[in-house]
């Protein structure tokens, strides 16, 4: 009887299932909502891509080889390049990369591994790096002037200046990415280094870091490319804007950048300084594609072997 | 390895083409430059972005002849390029504006001795029709009332109470071109800031002469160099400058700074510690003695003689001081 | 002994040919076996904070036996388990008090590195942990990071391998990520990197509770077999499990402060498995057993 009772239940309770299952007609909120989503997405990609197809019309016309192998000119605008400022921008990020990784990931380990957070001081770093990473880059220019050009390091107006300049600028960046990283390896594989007696260090170093070294390479990524656009800052720690020279080396000797080489040429009234200047932008864009492309086929190195 | 390739093929090229340039314009030029020893060396330039063209054009030429010589142009702009210079951190700065009496003072309680270079003239003229007897002198806002964009001026009538409703042509040079960026940025506030209707006559200031000329109530502006050129054809009007004076466009106006904001000269200012070294005395003297053709090829106006006299001997006054 | 071995990995080819009764391996104690503790608990009381986890915990592990802990969830098994080999010190709140003592040291005494404790007690979490590397070196680590005097590595973790019955399963594919196993073979795999050490205890903490049924039948297998040269430490919410290989059981339960409401972990009975689940003294435990409580 109870039996007979439960299955009647049962059997009803599968037909609402059932019927709760055919469509009671279209699903207008979720349709709106996938059209918003899509529409987003058009949006990104249709602003990035009409930047591209714009720099690249512009700057057609001067898209040659002289413009990665020449000099820059104010008298032959039509063979003017970039070589000096490709080389200083090369100096500049290579100087970053060495700088900010070692520290930034430094920082990620102590305060995800070693830092006790219920301490003040511990605290007190959190909270100052996110809120450097809010700060506008003229004021790291600023700093970089006071304190790497002139003051304590007083290195002057070379390229690895203008490397730590942006290197604080973007230490924020590498911090926190590679936190995020660091934090994302699954606890598990912590206790299992512990289980067999290894040390703090021995689990950071086999096992932590190399798990968090694609997310730490993101980060990397993203603090990388907002640097070699940067403008401001280096303006101000001393990057010129016509050298027919490169740099002797990342420590001495005046150097150029592309962007500042293009925010410079895009200023002129010449229009072959904006067509010029516009294809500084593919320039730029290619080497910041080269550095990324490099970046991510370490990552999915990384990510096979493991 | 691949940087040093690529640049050194860059110089060359650079280089040969400069050497093209400097036959074919002036064979006199660099028979005045020191040019018997081979200098090497830096030189530190640093300051306004409106002297920087000109600057690139000398230093380009200068690397023809003394190509160890390792010259960098910065912009910090003419304020940030004192700062620098009064530091000691440059060796030549370079302003679109004297100096300022804070800067030098900075500079002097630093040690740091300077001589103020002129080099190149910057200046144009608001022109009308001979025959236009009531604007004789405007105001910066006059003017920009008939050029700013969307301006709905089209007779002087509009321009102030009293002038004639005599209809307004406009003649200015295309957006291409320097004397465009001056004026809009100047008169209109924003470079590159201009009605769209007026008669754009590309890179040719001539045309600009014809067209004023052909109508009573035309106006146009041009590089201060044309006026002369023209002869009677146009007349140069007044402008207001700062201190409330009607002050008529020449070299000299624009030399003293009274005519205002739109002449100005352009200046470069060497430190006596700088002229110590031979790699910058040399270079500035090249500079200085090739004056009229860098500033022709950047396109500014050129001094004069007199202008290039001056140059010399205050150079020469910082050397011997 | 490894002809033997060797047929009884062979024979773990086949799922299908896996042992189902083991009653003749486990449970070779009764309540009159004389227990050699190896590990011996006085006291033992851990707190995370506020939080009182378990308390006055008095146990003996038996060498070379299979112990047991099991009782309701939040009754403090994984807590004593993991305080065997200091794994709480991990847990910055956590505070144990009370002593552990283990080849006569106090494992909680001030002279103690807890590094080298865990070097001697071996661990095996509830979920498969393997690294994301390869086989070898989820073997190798340990030895590494130990500094183990090891003469050659290639034989080491063969034996390593062979003695967690995985060798003929692994051996074509040594270099392969660990990643690409089974969970059964995954979870094998972390008792052979546990072993690779040569500790003399392990602890498992629930390791089949993330496994399918055959999984789990060839760890307790492997545990039976790795029975003769380690002592092994299992909690489990299995109780068919406790009671297939476990010889000695101790239960757990938690106990409730009905002024706070404060929930606290005790030990209610200790004694060998076949006399906890056929005759147990307490009356909790008889209810646990029996399905009519946790």
């Amino acid at each position: 009887m109870a039996t007979s009772k439960r299955t009647t239940m049962a059997v009803d309770a599968a037909k609402a299932t059932t019927q709760k299952l055919y469509k009671s007609g279209v699903d207008i909120k979720g349709e709106l909502f996938r059209a918003v989503l899509l529409l987003s997405i058009i949006v990104a990609v249709g602003m990035l891509g009409s930047l591209i197809a714009y720099v690249i019309w512009r700057g057609w016309d001067r898209l040659d080889w002289n413009l990665f192998v020449n000099n820059p000119s104010s008298i032959f605008l039509d063979t003017a390049g970039f070589a000096p400022a490709i080389v200083g921008t090369i100096y500049v990020m290579l100087g970053v990369l060495v700088t900010v990784v070692p520290i930034g990931v430094s920082a990620a380990i102590y305060l995800e591994e070693y830092a006790d957070r219920t301490r003040w001081y511990n605290r007190l770093v959190e909270v100052n790096i996110q809120n450097l990473a809010a700060v506008p880059s003229i004021v790291f220019g600023i700093l970089g002037l006071a304190f790497v050009v002139r003051g304590w390091l007083n290195l002057g107006f070379v390229a690895f200046a203008g490397s730590l300049t942006l290197a604080m600028m973007v230490l924020p960046t590498v911090i926190i990415a590679s936190r995020e990283a660091i934090r994302a390896v699954p606890p598990l594989i912590r206790q299992a280094s512990y289980g067999l007696g290894a040390t703090r260090w021995q689990t950071i170093r086999h096992n932590v870091l190399p798990a968090a070294t694609p997310g730490i390479i993101t980060g990397t990524i993203l603090a990388m490319s907002r640097a070699i656009g940067e403008t401001a800052p280096l303006l101000l720690v001393g990057a010129t804007t016509f050298v027919l020279f490169t740099p002797e080396s990342p420590f001495e000797g005046a150097y150029s950048a592309i962007p500042v080489q293009i925010f410079q040429w895009a200023a002129r009234p010449q229009d072959e300084f904006r067509i010029l200047a516009a294809a500084g932008a593919i320039v730029l864009l290619v080497l910041l594609l080269a550095m990324n492309s490099v970046a991510i086929w370490i990552r999915a190195r990384l990510t096979k072997d493991t | 390895m691949t940087h040093t390739k690529f640049t050194r093929s860059g110089l060359v090229a650079a280089g040969t083409s400069t050497m093209l340039v400097l036959a074919a314009c002036s064979s006199g030029a660099t028979d005045e430059t020191p040019s018997g020893d081979a200098l090497s060396g830096a030189v530190v330039i640093d300051g306004s972005s409106t002297v920087a063209p000109l600057t690139e054009v000398a230093v380009e030429l200068f690397a023809a002849v003394q190509p160890d010589v390792r010259i960098s142009v910065g912009v910090s702009g003419t304020g940030g390029g004192f700062e620098k210079f009064c530091n000691g951190e440059t060796d030549i700065s370079e302003a679109s504006r004297p100096i300022k009496d804070e800067e030098a003072q900075r500079c002097a309680d630093a040690g740091i001795g300077f001589v103020q270079l002129g080099l190149a003239n910057d200046g144009l003229a608001v022109v009308v029709n001979p025959e236009n007897t009531w604007a004789q002198c405007l105001t910066v806002e006059e003017v920009s009332s008939m050029w700013r964009p969307d301006s709905p001026v089209d007779s002087w009538a509009d321009v102030r109470d009293g002038f004639p409703d005599e209809p307004i042509a406009l003649f200015g040079p295309g957006s291409d071109s320097g004397t465009f960026d001056f004026f809009t940025d100047e008169v209109n506030g924003d470079s590159g800031a201009i009605r769209s209707d007026y008669n754009d006559i590309g890179e040719d200031d001539s045309a600009a002469i014809l067209g004023v000329s052909g109508a009573t109530g035309a106006t146009a502006f041009i590089p201060l160099s044309f006026v002369n050129e023209a002869g009677g054809q146009i007349k140069a009007i007044e402008i207001v400058n700062d201190n409330g004076d009607c002050v008529a466009p020449s070299l000299e106006t624009v030399l003293t700074g009274e005519y205002s904001p739109l002449g100005r000269q352009l200046f470069v200012y060497p430190s006596d510690v700088a002229l110590e070294k031979p790699q910058v005395l040399a270079f500035l003297e090249y500079y200085i003695n090739n004056q009229a053709e860098i500033a022709e090829l950047a396109g500014f106006i050129p001094l004069n003689e007199d202008q290039e006299a001056e140059a010399l001997e205050r150079l020469n006054s910082l050397i011997d001081g | 002994m490894t002809p033997k071995k060797k047929g009884s990995s062979a024979k773990e080819q086949d799922p299908a040919m896996v042992r189902v009764d083991r009653s003749a391996d486990a449970g070779k104690v009764d309540q009159s076996t004389p227990l050699v503790p190896i590990i011996r608990t006085e006291d033992l009381s851990v707190s995370y904070g506020d939080f009182q986890a378990v308390e006055d915990v008095n146990l003996d592990f038996g060498k070379n036996e299979i112990t047991a802990l099991i009782g309701p969830s939040g009754c403090g098994k994984s807590t004593v388990l993991r305080s065997l080999n200091r794994m709480n010190d991990l847990i910055p709140t956590a505070r144990v008090s009370g002593s552990v003592h283990y080849h006569g040291a106090d494992l909680y005494s001030e002279k103690i590195d807890p590094i080298q404790v865990r070097r001697h007690i071996g661990m095996v979490f509830q979920k498969p942990n393997p690294f994301p590397k390869s086989i070898y070196d989820n073997i190798a680590y340990g030895p590494r990071v130990t500094d183990m005097k090891v003469d050659n590595m290639d034989d080491h973790v063969e034996q390593t391998l062979r003695r967690a019955a995985l060798w003929d399963e692994v051996k074509d594919k040594l270099k392969n990520s660990a990643i690409g196993l089974s969970g059964g073979q995954q979870q094998r795999l972390c008792i052979a990197r546990a072993i690779a050490t040569n500790p003399d205890v392990l602890l498992m903490d629930e390791p089949c509770s993330a496994l399918d049924p055959v999984a789990t039948l060839r760890i307790e297998e492997l545990m039976i077999e790795l029975r003769e040269n380690y002592s092994i430490i299992i909690v489990t919410h299995n109780m068919q499990q406790a009671a297939r290989v476990s010889d000695r059981t101790a239960f757990f339960t938690v106990s409730i402060d009905e002024d706070s409401g404060d929930r606290t972990g005790r030990l209610v009975e200790f004694g060998a498995t076949s006399h906890i689940f056929i005759d147990p003294s307490d009356k909790r435990t008889e209810d646990y057993i029996s399905g009519r409580f946790g």
